[in-house]
C-alpha cells in the first residue's frame, strides 16, 4: 500500500459515522444503503456519501444484486492500516529504548 | 478534535528517561546526539521551518521542524522522501510530536506520530464541515 492509499484509509476511518458503518459491516455482513439509513442517525444521502468514501479507500466494496446494491467489508486495507500502526509503534519502542541507553551513558 | 473526528492514524508511546528535560531536549535537537542514538547520520536546523535530514539504511529522509518550545515540546512534519525533499514519497506523511515533562529526577517523554491528511482530504473535511 502506498502513502496515498494509506492516507485514504485513515481519512476514511477518521469519521465516527464511517467507523460505525465499518463496525456494522464487520458484524452483520452485507448491507444496503437503506439498511444503514434505518440504523444510523444520518440521512440516506449522508450514508451514501460515507459509503463512497469507504469504497474509494478500498475498505468496502459494492455488489449489485438486481436493483439492490449491497456493501461488504474488504479486510485487506484495514489490516494494512493496523500493520502500519504496529510498525510505527515498534520503531518508536526501539528508538526510545536507544534514547534511554544514550542518556544513561551520558549521565 | 472540534468536530468529533479523531485522527485514526495515530501512534503514541511514552517513556521515563533518566535525565533532565534539558538533557533530553539536547538529545532531540542536537545533530551529533541524534546521530548517536538514532544510529543514522542526522542533520538538523533546530528552529521553526528548519530542515531535518536523516540518512541511514540506504535512504535519505526529510522532515521540517514545525514547532518548538524548548525543554517542553517539539514537532516536525515527517516527509519520508527518497533522495531530496522533492523526491518520491516512501510512505505517508506524518507529524511527529515530543512532549517533555519533568518527573522525579528524570523526564517523562511522550512521542506521538500522526498520519497527516493530504491536501484533498483537508478540503474534503472543510466542505464536509461546511455542509453539516
Amino acid at each position: 500500500m502506498n502513502g496515498q492509499s494509506m492516507n485514504d484509509v485513515f481519512f476514511a476511518l477518521a469519521d465516527p459515522t464511517r467507523r460505525e458503518v465499518i463496525r456494522r459491516l464487520s458484524e452483520g455482513g452485507p448491507v444496503t444503503v437503506s439498511d444503514l439509513a434505518r440504523q444510523l442517525p444520518v440521512t440516506r444521502q449522508a450514508v451514501a456519501k460515507h459509503l463512497t468514501t469507504l469504497a474509494e479507500a478500498g475498505l468496502i466494496s459494492a455488489e449489485r444484486e438486481g436493483r439492490r446494491t449491497r456493501y461488504h467489508l474488504t479486510p485487506g486495507p484495514l489490516a494494512q492500516a493496523m500493520g502500519w500502526m504496529a510498525e510505527v509503534g515498534a520503531e518508536w519502542d526501539d528508538r526510545l529504548l536507544a534514547l534511554h541507553r544514550h542518556l544513561r551513558r551520558g549521565s | 478534535m472540534p468536530d468529533g473526528r479523531e485522527p485514526a492514524g495515530r501512534v503514541a508511546r511514552e517513556i521515563v528517561l533518566p535525565a533532565s528535560p534539558e538533557a533530553v531536549w539536547e538529545s532531540l535537537t542536537t545533530p551529533d546526539q541524534l546521530s548517536s542514538w538514532l544510529g543514522s547520520r542526522v542533520e538538523l536546523d533546530a528552529r521553526r521551518g528548519g530542515l531535518l535530514r536523516l540518512e541511514g539504511g540506504g535512504a535519505v529522509r526529510f522532515g521540517v521542524v514545525e514547532a518548538l518550545e524548548p525543554f517542553e515540546y517539539l514537532a516536525f512534519r515527517w516527509r519520508p522522501m527518497v533522495g531530496s525533499p522533492d523526491g518520491p514519497l516512501l510512505g505517508p506523511g506524518t507529524r511527529v510530536e515530543f512532549f517533555l515533562k519533568p518527573k522525579e529526577g528524570g523526564t517523562h517523554l511522550q512521542v506521538v506520530e500522526t498520519m497527516m491528511p493530504t491536501a484533498s482530504h483537508t478540503s474534503a473535511m472543510a466542505s464536509a464541515g461546511a455542509s453539516r
